[in-house]
């Protein structure tokens, strides 16, 4: 994942922005402090414990 | 920051009802880092439509801010949306027969800043991302080095105390890589 973006997201969410990012990236799932799962349009809260 | 409980929305045809959110309940907080994640059609980009008052929802509450999305007129929501909301989508929604200052001053021009401000704002975000020298061509003039900035001005409307919602910037960044 190109790092300069990456670096512009953190610098807008260091700057006191809020950030809900849409993602399949793992990466960017980890550098999130949330992760929000949906499955079939409901919120799952913990992904890996499945629905 | 944004407070949704019991969402509720569904794509109505003659004969049958698809419902894209079902009873969907999330606080996000202010200055959190969120991703969303989930399978294809699992109602990803209808939470990011409604959270960005780009959709209607058919039922629950919709929390801005402390403000109630659903009880305000066309006119209270678009000055929310332009106020509190950056979007970053698939598209970069740029407009071809403005140039590229232009593309980026545009949000801004719906706010009550001094036009010293805007410019200062605009200025400032360009040379962020290079993009200094190129502002006065059109979106169809970036080529080469600078097409690969262009997903960036989608950023460049930065502000304080904003949230931003993102789709896939993923793929944003392979096209910015590959281009």
């Amino acid at each position: 994942m190109a790092k300069r973006v990456m670096d512009l997201l953190q610098e807008l969410h260091r700057g006191g922005a809020t950030i809900v990012v849409v993602t399949h990236s793992a990466e960017l799932t980890r550098r999130a402090e949330r992760e929000v799962h949906i499955v079939d349009g409901s919120i799952v809260q913990h992904p890996l414990l499945g629905p | 920051m944004l407070k949704m409980t019991g969402i509720c929305k569904a794509y109505r045809t003659e004969v049958l009802e698809i419902f894209a959110l079902r009873d969907l309940s999330i606080h996000i907080r202010e200055r959190e880092f969120i991703a969303v994640t989930g399978p294809s059609g699992c109602g990803k980009t209808a939470f990011l439509t409604i959270a960005g008052m780009l959709e209607s929802f058919n039922e629950g509450e919709y929390e801005l801010d402390g403000v109630n999305v659903y009880r305000m007129n066309d006119q209270e929501r678009s000055w929310l949306r332009n106020e509190k909301i950056g979007f970053i989508f698939q598209s970069f929604n740029l407009l071809k027969d403005l140039t590229v200052r232009e593309n980026v001053e545009m949000p801004l021009r719906y706010r009550h800043l001094s036009v010293s401000e805007r410019r200062r704002r605009v200025e400032s975000a360009l040379y962020r991302v290079g993009l200094s020298d190129r502002a006065n061509d059109y979106p169809e003039e970036l080529s080469g080095v600078s097409i690969k900035a262009s997903p960036l001005l989608g950023l460049l409307r930065a502000r304080r105390g904003c949230c931003w919602l993102m789709s896939r910037p993923g793929i944003w960044m392979r096209r910015w890589r590959s281009a």
